[in-house]
């Protein structure tokens, strides 16, 4: 039996874990006098296990914080998220009205065409360093 | 003869609902009178007051949205800056864009100028005290309010993200807050200018 649990522990270490890939990061050009921007992305698990956003750090800005926004009876509200779910298989979309990561206090004026860099933590993938582009956005949601 | 007359009435029809068409906008028409406001601007280094009436002869766009907010506003005012671009030159100087700020606190006459300016260098942003904003908002039904939130870039503003068309003194149309697309406001100026 304990035989049997080893193995199975050992398998499940070796084959069931989370696969994160960061794909299509760009983030929000603004007014220089705005001091704060939006970054958007898609984050894939290729992996067979789920894990989870916990932090995003970034060089351009004070503060990187997951927000979510969402829109009820035409009054949009914009809130803070603590962890975002990366389920196995899935791909989880950072858009225009819906989740982004805020950059708040910008120390620099982004500029399109600009590469950015932003450093994603989860919990059990650990650090990815991912690179973007500054642009001006989608005119139409 | 039956058939000319039948010719005849078609013809006739056809007319009356092409006429009729014409009256369609893709924005919801609410055609009741515009409230009267005046704000801040800033104009050559210093405040000036700017009022609704001082654009009588032009369409007005209005849009109220702050300075902090990175998603649907820069994404608003980028619409309206489209909107311009796909309007015929000799138009454009017919239209203004107004962009009032519903987070005065923060956003001084010179921040929301400077705002605005950035997505069109014809687009005005305005502020003012919060009573005036608190009023302006009411009148044209803008909905808003801070929230307390643990973010640590401060207050977040949960509003309404419409963007208002006035035409010779009428609140004429009006966008909702979201799958806001500027061929059909374009669409919509065409038809009144
Ligand atoms: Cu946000």
């Amino acid at each position: 039996m304990g035989f049997v649990l080893l193995i199975f522990t050992i398998l499940s270490l070796s084959f069931s874990q989370p696969n994160i890939v960061i794909e299509d990061l760009w983030v929000r050009e603004v007014p220089p006098v705005s001091t704060m921007s939006a970054a958007f992305l898609k984050i894939k698990n290729t992996g067979d296990e789920e894990d989870y956003l916990i932090k995003v750090e970034s060089e351009i800005a004070e503060i990187a914080e997951i927000h979510i926004s969402s829109v009820k009876e035409g009054i949009i509200r914009m809130r803070r998220v603590k962890e975002v779910i990366i389920p196995p298989g899935q791909t989880v979309t950072f858009k225009p009205m819906g989740m982004h990561v805020m950059l708040i206090n910008l120390k620099k004026t982004l500029r399109e065409g600009e590469k950015v860099k932003l450093k994603f933590v989860f919990r059990k993938s650990g650090s990815i360093i991912a690179e973007g582009t500054v642009r001006k956005g989608r005119s139409v949601r | 003869m039956r058939i000319l007359k039948l010719v005849i009435i078609s013809l006739l029809l056809t007319t009356i609902l092409s006429c009729e068409k014409k009256e369609k906008f893709n924005g919801t028409l609410y055609d009741k009178p515009a409230p009267e406001f005046c704000l801040k601007s800033w104009k050559e280094g210093k405040e000036e007051k700017l009022c609704l009436s001082d654009f009588k002869d032009k369409v007005v766009l209005i849009f109220f949205g702050y300075t902090h907010c990175p998603d649907v506003c820069p994404a608003a005012l980028q619409v309206l800056a489209k909107t311009l671009e796909l309007t015929p030159e000799r138009d454009r100087k017919k239209i203004q864009v107004l962009f009032i700020t519903v987070d005065p606190e923060r956003d001084t006459p010179e921040i929301s100028q400077r705002y605005a300016e950035y997505f069109h260098k014809s687009f005005i942003g305005l502020s003012g005290s919060s009573e005036d904003i608190k009023r302006i908002a009411k009148d044209y039904m803008v909905y808003y309010s801070k929230t307390e939130s643990d973010s640590k870039g401060g207050y977040l503003v949960d509003h309404t993200a419409l963007i208002y068309l006035i035409h010779k003194g009428k609140l004429k149309l009006i966008y909702p807050s979201v799958r806001q697309k500027p061929d059909l406001i374009a669409e919509d100026l065409k038809k009144l200018l």
